[in-house]
């Protein structure tokens, strides 16, 4: 007979001590996701590997993402410029290399200051409930009222095509989202016995808010977080490509679309092809783990 | 007559949220705008008197609480003011962008669900199979692809390589004559009048920038007809009426479907919102003469008010179409009255 699983002993033990759980560290709850849910698994690769890419750009592309050479221009994918080259004979390879350090850091930008500000407005109309709980939550509203991605041009539009000022418009369209979820998490979790204890002990408003009621509400935020990312990427690409984000030559994914779809009509193919390509790449990257996270923590969701 | 009465309770509710829009958009396109409008229509070698008096002309020069209250009498005339560019009324510009756009993006809100629901209906109804796979995939990609690239992708292939799709000339071919303005949209005043070749060509310039903007669209709608039928299909009463021997068929859809399709109605209003802004993107590569490209233009030579125009009409449009979508959600489902 073979000797009884461990676990099974424990678990059938009576006579001992109730069976608590060892808490799992992070990385072996990273690990036991991982498992659970391959496309999280690929999501997070995909995320990994593009940011390795940013960051080891002068490392990994084989020419100047500004170089330009007229006798090199319009030609097909070949084996010196394995993505091809555009007008300018500029390399598209490199310059989709270094594309992931623009459209990375406006995605990862953008959401961050949607989170801390969203988060914030959230919090503070979720504890104080009246009059000024009312007016954070109507001018959230108010910028719901309109299609993400026209209030994100026409705030792009109105501060001027720039890195910073896309940051800015993309995170405006974004902190609806977040500032709903904190108030709704905050709401709730102020009715808890440990809210009303630090109130109790005489805990100042901003303390028991951000010591207490904040990181206690960050689960569901933390979640979402994951897949705003790829809806920024998309909305950058979108403005860059009507000309409202990082101007030429910048190498930036959705305005090197923008670039090359003059030449598709002729079949030059290859200028817009690949910087979309990675596009969808990372979005769906930000998408698989955001899809996965979700369905591992809300059961509801299948 | 309860139902009335919380129909003109939301109306009104409209009035100070669109009050509230417009007022985002007077700050953003007159406080918060970067470069002087000014600059985009006088010569570069203009004196500043001339300037000035352009200026004047234009109203800038007042203070900003006065441009808002001219700003906000001329608007309940519905009067947008002139743009920059043409020098035309915005209202009468918009009037005449207004249908191509409704007619593109009506088409690609068709398609997207006469494809997307369908999807998401069978993924449910057969999941964890490979048709539910198909599904996934579909949306995965339709959430991730830009609309641009995919709408470039089709010229490619259909124009380019294939050549069975017309190049990317607008609404009818240049060397025909377009139909009678009766509704505005070619592929009915064409069909009304019996302009058989402007309908063709109508149709066939329709196709592509119809099929890349509902790509986008189809992703979030197979996906809530999927989640909604998973849902239902588990309820008791599904499971009852199963029970009792009723063919699966009919429970599917018969008695499930009904019930599954209720929140695809509310998704609508979010998913036209997305074609507007799509609209955008797609008829700059199409040289669609709609409203998308007129924003377009706008924004390329600063035209605050024409961009005002654009952004108040696309805001106000979803508004409304998100209200009455709620309003049919309100109608179809008895669980949750007015």
């Amino acid at each position: 007979m073979a000797p009884p699983e461990p676990e099974a002993e424990r678990l059938s033990g009576e006579s001992e001590l109730p069976f608590v759980p060892r808490r799992p560290t992070l990385g072996q709850r990273v690990l036991r996701t991982m498992r659970k849910s391959p496309a999280t698994a690929w999501g997070l690769t995909v995320v990994v590997a593009l940011i390795a890419m940013a960051l080891l750009a002068p490392v990994i592309a084989p020419f100047d993402p500004y170089g330009t050479d007229p006798r090199a221009s319009l030609q097909p994918p070949s084996g010196q410029h394995w993505f091809g080259t555009g007008i300018f004979g500029e390399d598209i390879l490199s310059r989709v290399i270094y594309g992931a350090r623009r459209d990375l850091v406006i995605a990862l930008g953008a959401v961050s200051i949607a989170l801390v500000s969203g988060c914030l407005l959230g919090a503070v109309a979720g504890y104080w409930e009246g009059p000024l709980g009312e007016v954070i939550m109507r001018i959230v509203e108010l910028l719901q009222a309109f299609p993400a991605f026209i209030l994100a041009m026409a705030v792009a539009g109105a501060l001027g095509p720039s890195f910073r000022n896309l940051i800015i418009a993309i995170a405006i369209t974004n902190v609806p989202i977040y500032a709903h979820l904190m108030r709704v998490s905050i709401l709730s979790n102020k009715q808890n016995d440990y809210a009303m204890a630090a109130i109790a002990i005489g805990g100042s408003s901003w303390r028991v808010l951000l010591r207490h009621l904040l990181p206690n509400s960050l689960g569901p935020i933390f979640i979402q977080s994951t897949l705003q990312p790829g809806y920024a990427i998309l909305t950058a690409a979108g403005l860059s490509f009507i000309g409202l984000g990082v101007r030429i030559p910048e190498p930036e994914w959705g305005l090197m679309v923008a670039m090359g779809s003059p030449r598709i009509i002729s079949g030059e193919w290859w200028i817009s092809f690949f910087p979309g390509l990675f596009i969808i790449i990372a979005v769906m990257g930000f998408n698989l783990i955001g899809d996965g996270l979700q369905d591992i923590f809300d059961p509801q969701r299948r | 007559m309860n139902y009335l009465v919380y129909i003109v309770r939301r109306l009104f509710l409209l009035i100070p949220l669109l009050l509230g829009v417009t007022f985002v958009v007077f700050v953003l396109t007159r406080v918060v705008i970067a470069g002087n409008p000014i600059d985009q229509i006088v010569p570069p070698m203009a004196s500043q008197e001339q300037r000035d008096r352009l200026a004047e002309r234009y109203g800038l020069t007042d203070p900003i609480a006065v441009q808002y209250l001219k700003y906000m009498r001329n608007l309940v005339r519905g009067d947008m003011g002139v743009s920059f560019q043409t020098g035309l009324p915005v209202t009468r510009e918009i009037l005449k962008f207004f249908p191509a756009t409704f007619e593109l993006t009506t088409y690609a809100m068709l398609l997207a669900l006469l494809i997307g629901v369908p999807l998401g209906v069978v993924a449910a109804v057969w999941r964890d199979t490979w048709i539910d796979q198909l599904s996934r995939f579909l949306s995965v990609s339709g959430v991730s692809m830009p609309v641009f690239w995919l709408s470039l992708l089709l010229i490619y292939f259909f124009f380019f390589q294939w050549q069975i799709a017309p190049a990317p000339i607008g609404r009818i071919n240049p060397r025909l004559v377009a139909p009678d303005t009766i509704t505005g949209w070619y592929t009915i005043d064409s069909l009304i009048t019996g302009n058989w070749k402007a309908l063709q060509s109508a149709i066939s310039v329709l196709v592509l920038p119809t099929i890349a903007l509902a790509y986008g669209a189809m992703a979030p709608l197979a996906r809530m007809a999927r989640s909604g039928m998973v849902e239902v299909l588990e309820t008791d009463y599904i499971r009852t009426a199963r029970a009792q021997g009723l063919r699966w068929r009919t429970v599917v859809f018969k008695y499930a479907l009904k019930n599954a399709l209720l929140p695809v109605v509310t998704m609508t209003a979010v998913v036209y919102g997305f074609l507007l802004g799509g609209s955008v993107l797609v008829e700059n590569i199409f040289a669609w003469p709609g409203l998308g490209r007129f924003a377009y233009n706008a924004i390329a030579s600063s035209d605050y008010t024409a961009i005002q125009g654009f952004v108040l009409y696309a805001t106000t449009m979803f508004v409304v179409l998100f209200l009455i979508t709620d309003l049919i959600y309100r109608a179809l489902n008895p669980r949750i009255g007015p």
